[in-house]
């Protein structure tokens, strides 16, 4: 349960997949298909697309080929020092309204041949076959229609346990291998010679051989340790002349603060790598042992199996490619996105040409691709049903949170509030009505914004900002000159907390409600991409 | 059959056993939004060997609701 604990982890996704995760902690979820918001306190993104069901053909390829921009958009802006998984796509519903299965199964091979040449160019990334996870649960319904069409999961919430175990296991065999910290002897091991027989001044560590051989490896240690390699230090020695050792030999290259965590003391190593493991927080199984006694080596491989024990070379001058070895082995997990991707070189450069022609360098004309249609209307007896259950319903995108009835809403009009519905389309189809907006006229020039939310369907594409801006000129033009409005917080609405500031709403007052006051002297500008009907 | 709803309502939103308190409800208890109502009922559904309908599901808003459906199901 353990394992990717500790680890911010943040999920791109079309589908419902929150239960599928519900075991993780610090998992979070961008909206449905968006891309907007690539935070970047992140360790583990995960790009978790499944094909589209319930789709025509055309919408079928457009779909897919839309997911490929926005993954090429979010490698752009995605943090580069932070793992990336990606899903592949796999038919997971038959294709009953398709007519050209062939073209349908190219165009997810094309996607998914993508993914591979994106793992193969990007460290940290690898691609995560979920058609293993099918195979395994082939017996069980895979879509459950129920929570389909309440919830909008595609993959059955009730295997969520066994897609815990096998996403685990998929991590495990990413990351499981890597080690965290290297634990080194000293004599013999950083520089040739015994510290306490031989003094400062005897011990081989120089220009000349085989004292340059040591000096070599400490220069390739000080880079892994740059690298996020812990060292650390178990030695049988006296730890003030090893420490005087580090301050004055001239061609010493490590010093005492590379070092995390050292046990220079005549106790039994077992124990020493056992504290050490216990004062960093890393399990045993994270370490390696760098030691040049056999006896000592064998030691610890009886006493702490776990451990990764290397056989030192017995040439000093193998020292160096026997490193090299053990930190490809051990520590270079990155070196991942190599392995059985050499068959895609030749398919790489192909979805390179591809992406040039396809990608969009900047998420501005991404949005203006989609052709984004938004209505905007006063509420009338057939939209405020739907009004009210958004009101009710939306959580995320929502600056007041006040839930209202049916019954609130008519009273609000007949009260002659204005109250605003907007329905989202685009290429890809209509939304309905996604958004609402609750205006209460104070006087003949001042209004209050009472409500305003959008669902998260519609978010990702800074409609939000388009949308409020209209609604503004609205008001503008019909000689409202003042409008009040306020953001009250709760556990969920959090995105919407700089809404107000980010148009441009003075704050007259904080604390945990903020009410703001804008001054209308003009009409906002729009961009065009946007286009209103309606108000 | 009411306790075992609240255990595993406990477990669902994460919090301690015997801090479920008995008017719990969709939308006012503040764990139970509509992602854990989602798992919820996955849970339950697995716990009493049932499957509900959609329309039982969006009335499964509080524990009496909760028994009743069950009820009729037994």
């Amino acid at each position: 349960m353990k394992i990717m604990d500790n680890r911010s982890i943040y999920i791109f996704r079309n589908y419902t997949v929150e239960p599928l995760f519900k075991d993780f902690s610090g998992v979070r979820f961008s909206g449905y298909e968006d891309i907007s918001n690539v935070p970047q306190d992140i360790s583990v993104y995960i790009w978790f697309y499944t094909c589209p069901v319930n789709e025509g053909e055309q919408e079928y390829y457009e779909k897919i080929n839309d997911f490929r921009q926005k993954l090429d958009l979010v490698l752009k802006s995605c943090n580069p020092s932070s793992y990336l998984l990606l899903f592949a796509l796999v038919p997971i519903d038959s294709f009953s309204f398709q007519t050209n299965k062939t073209k349908i199964k190219e165009t997810i091979i094309s996607y998914n041949q993508h993914l591979n040449a994106i793992a193969d160019s990007r460290s940290l990334t690898k691609v995560i076959e979920l058609e293993d996870f099918i195979l395994e649960n082939q017996n069980l319904e895979i879509i459950d229609w129920r929570y389909y069409f309440l919830y909008k999961t595609l993959i059955n919430p009730g295997l969520s346990a066994s897609f815990s175990t096998w996403f685990r296991r998929q991590w495990l065999a990413i990351e499981g291998k890597r080690k965290k910290c290297l634990i080194l002897d000293l004599d013999d091991t950083l520089w040739g010679g015994v510290l306490g027989e031989e003094g400062i001044e005897g011990i081989q560590l120089g220009n000349d051989y085989p004292g340059n051989v040591y000096k070599t490896f400490q220069k390739m240690l000080l880079e892994a340790g740059k690298s996020g390699v812990l060292l650390a230090i178990v030695s049988k020695n006296n730890e003030n002349e090893v420490w005087e050792a580090f301050e004055t030999h001239p061609d010493m290259v490590l010093k005492k603060a590379d070092f995390v965590a050292w046990r220079i003391n005549w106790n039994d190593k077992a124990e020493n790598i056992r504290d050490i493991a216990r004062e960093l927080n890393i399990g045993i199984d994270s370490l390696v042992f760098i030691e040049d006694n056999p006896v000592e080596r064998n030691w610890i491989i009886q006493a702490l199996p776990e451990v990764v024990v290397p056989d030192f070379p017995k040439a000093q001058y193998q020292i160096v490619h026997f490193f090299r070895e053990v930190y490809n082995t051990w520590f270079q997990l990155y070196d991942l996105t190599r392995e059985d991707h050499e068959k895609f070189q030749h398919y790489k450069q192909n979805t390179l040409r591809q992406q040039s022609q396809q990608s969009f360098s900047k998420i501005e004309d991404y949005i203006a691709s989609l052709d984004t249609k938004i209505s905007v209307k006063e509420a009338d007896n057939f939209t405020i049903p739907r009004i009210a259950q958004l009101t009710q319903k939306t959580n995320q995108f929502n600056l007041t949170t006040r839930r209202y009835s049916e019954a609130d809403i008519s009273n609000f009009i007949e009260s002659g509030y204005k109250v605003y519905a907007a329905s989202v389309a685009d290429k890809y189809g209509d939304n309905g009505i996604t958004a609402v907006c609750i205006i209460k006229n104070i006087s003949p020039d001042q209004a209050e914004i009472d409500s305003y939310l959008l669902s998260c369907r519609i978010l990702g594409r800074f409609i939000e900002f388009a949308l409020m801006k209209r609604i503004l000129n609205n008001a503008y033009a019909n000689g409202i000159r003042e409008v009040f409005a306020s953001y009250i917080p709760t556990a969920k609405n959090g995105q919407t907390a700089l809404f107000y500031d980010k148009l441009g709403f003075e704050t007259i007052k904080n604390g945990s409600d903020k009410k703001y006051l804008l001054k209308l002297n003009k009409l906002f500008s729009i961009e065009p991409y946007y286009s209103f009907t309606g108000i | 059959m009411r306790e075992d709803i609240k255990k595993i309502m406990a477990v669902v939103f994460s919090v301690e056993q015997g801090s479920i308190p008995e008017d719990v409800a969709y939308g006012i208890h503040e764990k139970w939004d509509s992602i854990h109502h989602l798992n919820l009922i996955v849970e339950l559904e697995s716990y009493f060997g049932v499957l509900f309908e959609p329309e039982e599901i969006q009335t499964m808003t509080n524990i009496d609701r909760i028994v009743d459906c069950l009820t009729l199901k037994k």
